[in-house]
Parts: C-alpha cells; structure tokens; sequence
C-alpha cells in the first residue's frame, strides 16, 4: 500500500512498508523520472526514445537494449555483446536533476546481473557520459566492478570518487537499491534495510553539475551470449525547493 | 517554496497549485485526457522530433531538451531567416470544450526576444503552420513586430482577441487559460486577464496541445518551455 506524505509542501506517494522509498510525487517543484519500463517508447531497435544509447559491439553477436517480453510488471534489459568490455548504456536525455541545493531527493532501482563476477554496471545519477562505466566525471550512482561482487554507491565529483559498499551481489538476483537524500545526509538502503550514509560534506559529492538517470554494463569477460543488466524499475524524485 | 493540494472535481482527483487554485497539476480519474510534460522525460522520434507530437522545422531551426536545465526544458531555436522555427502538436485531437467539459492548459516558457517573433501556445486544430495558418482554437499569441501578447478564441477562422500581456525578453511567463463549461479565464502569471466572450470558442473541431515559435527577422532567437500541462475532464 502506498500513503502520502508532505516534503517541502510537495505531495510524495511513498510505501507504506517501506517509508524511504518514494513512488511518485505531485506538486510544483517536483522534478520525477518515474519509469516501470511497461510503455517505454522507442525510437528505433535498441534506442529507446527519451534517452541517449551508446553500443559497444566487437564481439560476434551484438549489444542490445530491449524491454523485457514475459516481465511482470515490465523490465529493460541491457545485454553485452560477446568481447570483454563490450556493452550498452542509456542515458535520459537533458540533465534536469541537480544536487547543489539539498533538495530532498530520492533515487532508488530494482535491478539484477546475469553474472555477479564477471560484469560492471551502473544505475543512477550522472553526468552525460557516452562512456559512464570509466569515463564519467560527476554523479551519485550504484556500480558493480568487474571481478567484484561488491555493489557500491559512488559519489563522484571531478572525477574523483568516494566508494561505499553496501552489499554482494549474486547472479541473476534482483537487489533493489535506493538512496534517499533529505537534511545533508544521503541514507543508503537495500532491500529495504538500511545499510549506509553518505553526509553531502564528503568531497566527492557532487554538487556542481546536473545529473541525469542513467544505466549501463560491459561485459568483464568474453563469454558467448554477453552479459546482461536487466532493471525492473528506476525512479528518481527531487523535491526541487528547500523548504 | 511551493505547495500542493489535492481536490475532487466531479468523479477525478485534481491535484493543484496551493498558492494558484487555477493551476492544475496533474489529475486522475476515469474520463480525463491528460497532457503532463516537464521535458525531464520525453521520448524523441529521432532528432529534434519529439516521439508525441507533429513537429514542423522552418529550415534549421531545432526543438531539443537542454542539458543542465533545473526541472527540464525544452528549447527552441530558430534558424536565421525570418519565418524560421519550429512548432510542436501533440499528436490527435482530445480537447473539446463542451457545456459538459471541464478544460485547463497551462505553460511557462521565455524567449529572448521581446519584439522579432512570433509565438503561439494552447490548444489548436492540427496545423502544419499553426501561426497565422490555424482555423480553431484557444490561445496566447503574439505577432512579429510587437511585443503585445494576446489572448485568441478562434472558430471558423473568426476570432475574439484581447490583451493578455506585453512580452519581455528572458522573462519567465506562466499563461493558462480554464474552461468550466460555459466560461473561459485567461491567466497570466496567475492573475485573471481576460474573461472574453465565447462567441467564437471552438465546438465543432477537437484541439491538441500547441507550442510554435518563429523569428520575426533575419536572426535566430530561442524559446525556452519549463512545462506545458493539460487537462479535460468529461
């Protein structure tokens, strides 16, 4: 079940089990990014249509970006083609979410690998990037290195970064990972539980650019089929007023 | 800071700007069309074409979401020439103001030009050029050459124009305009500015949510759309 609760005069829609974890949001200043992946346009074969997708293809099959046929609820998959470092990312195009002011903001997604080990990924908020695995230089995201089971949230401010980890990640199971930013302190949840804090006096939070809701893997090892990040959902809700 | 209150009209759930009770935010419920754009997630067609609308470019005018936009924007730039830009429809026709609908549109938006353009906003029949060419709709328009804006109900190519607002340059407006039924209110910058006959409104021709912009001379000139928002209960 879901209830409302009142953030800085807007209304935010929240779980009632779950009272960090925002679903939607109404009132002037909200900025949202609220995406099931159920009606998801697409402008052509692996290009959905509101975001900037980058292909990495070297090996013999291709990189894909499609939703999920057979998905409960819907889901986007990412899938690598076949080389080590071969993948795909898709970036919401625009950069309208923006961390300078503490504006109360809550990032969170329900997402999976197919291999635990042998992948990197990325789910969050960063700068535009058309290589966000290794090239980016500001955001605040979830990140799985290769050879690393480890899920971390990366704050990233001019290219140098605060790693948290926040737990291990197993293949093919769903983690949903959130991040709930309110009173300079961004807390850090998965599964529901808290698990970390991030305080916006850390260095290397980024507060000088604007973001944008952004996903990708690369494969972290050649393997016949790639490797795939499949994401159930991914919503991102800034309350864009200080209260 | 703003605020949000959340109101029953008829069988649908309105949520609406606490200091603006005009403004509607969002709605729910079962017998309503519903435009909500903040240009944070819109899907593009390809470039410069958005996915939902009917996008017309004079020349090398351009219509793109902004990068590092508070919110979200979208901009529109004209090419050089005069006539140049661009005009973005929504695609159908869903908005009909009838004795038995409840309608509101509303937007907020710049340009950096006060006087060498052309601009037009609200609901219009489908139009490949909405300015100057449309036969039906509800509207805030203003002409090249004049920094006047007008409020525009049109039927038939017969329309009932009035003074809504004198244009600035790099100036936010927000514009809107309600229909109860048998009323219609023209709101800028939330004060009511025009309760004009509905003489001319439009009942025979459905409309869909516009937003078109030229240059008014040899010079190209942006429009910058924060939101653009509509609404028809039935």
């Amino acid at each position: 079940m879901a209830t409302e609760a009142t953030v800085n005069g807007q209304t935010v829609i929240r779980s009632d089990l779950y009272t960090h974890r925002w679903c939607d949001a109404y009132g002037p200043d909200v900025c949202k990014y609220v995406e099931h992946f159920v009606d998801t346009a697409f402008a052509g074969a692996d290009s959905p249509a509101a975001y900037t997708t980058t292909l990495i293809e070297n090996g013999a099959d291709e990189s894909t970006v499609a939703l999920v046929a057979g998905s409960p609820n819907g889901a986007i998959a990412f899938k690598s083609d076949e080389n080590d470092n071969d993948g795909c990312q898709s970036q919401l195009k625009g950069e309208a979410f923006y961390l300078a002011s503490m504006y109360p903001t809550y990032m969170g997604a329900r997402f999976k690998v197919s291999d635990a080990t042998n992948s990197d990924l990325i789910v969050g908020l960063a700068i535009t990037d058309t290589t966000l695995l290794g090239g980016l230089s500001d955001g605040i995201y979830f990140r799985k290195d290769e050879d690393d089971t480890t899920l971390y949230l990366v704050a990233e401010k001019n290219s140098l970064e605060t790693k948290i980890g926040l737990t291990t990640m197993a293949d093919d199971t769903y983690v949903v990972a959130e991040a709930l930013y309110q009173n300079s302190v961004v807390d850090l949840y998965i599964n529901g539980t808290k698990v970390a804090e991030l305080a916006n006096s850390d260095p290397n939070f980024p507060d000088d650019e604007y973001l944008t809701p952004s996903m990708g893997i690369l494969a972290g090892a050649a393997a016949v089929g790639g490797k795939t990040l499949t994401v159930d959902w991914f919503n991102v809700i800034q309350i864009q007023s200080t209260g | 800071m703003g605020t949000v209150t959340k109101t029953t009209v008829g069988q649908h759930t309105v949520w609406v700007d606490g200091a603006e009770p005009q403004r509607w935010l969002d709605v729910w419920g079962p017998e309503c069309s519903r435009v909500v754009e903040e240009f944070v997630n819109v899907p593009f067609a390809s470039a410069n074409n958005m996915a939902r609308c009917t996008t017309t470019l004079v020349n090398a005018s351009t219509a793109a979401l902004t990068a590092g936009a508070l919110g979200g924007t979208l901009l529109i730039t004209t090419a050089g020439a005069e006539n140049d830009g661009a005009q973005a429809q929504w695609l159908g026709e869903a908005f009909l103001p009838t004795a038995t609908n409840k309608i509101y549109f509303g937007i907020k938006f710049q340009v950096n030009e006060a006087t060498e353009n052309d601009l037009m906003v609200g609901l219009v029949i489908t139009d490949t050029t909405a300015i100057g060419g449309v036969t039906d709709g509800i509207y805030f328009r203003k002409v090249d050459g004049s920094t006047t804006c007008y409020h525009v109900i049109e039927s038939s190519s017969t329309e009932t124009s009035t003074t809504a607002l004198t244009v600035a340059a790099s100036t936010d407006y927000v514009l809107e305009w309600t229909w109860d039924g048998n009323k219609i209110e023209f709101y800028v910058d939330g004060v009511l500015t025009g309760t004009p006959a509905i003489t001319n409104i439009p009942t025979t021709e459905y409309m869909t949510p516009t937003i078109a912009y030229l240059t008014g001379e040899a010079s190209a000139h942006t429009m910058t759309v924060s939101w653009m928002r509509a609404f028809q209960l039935s």
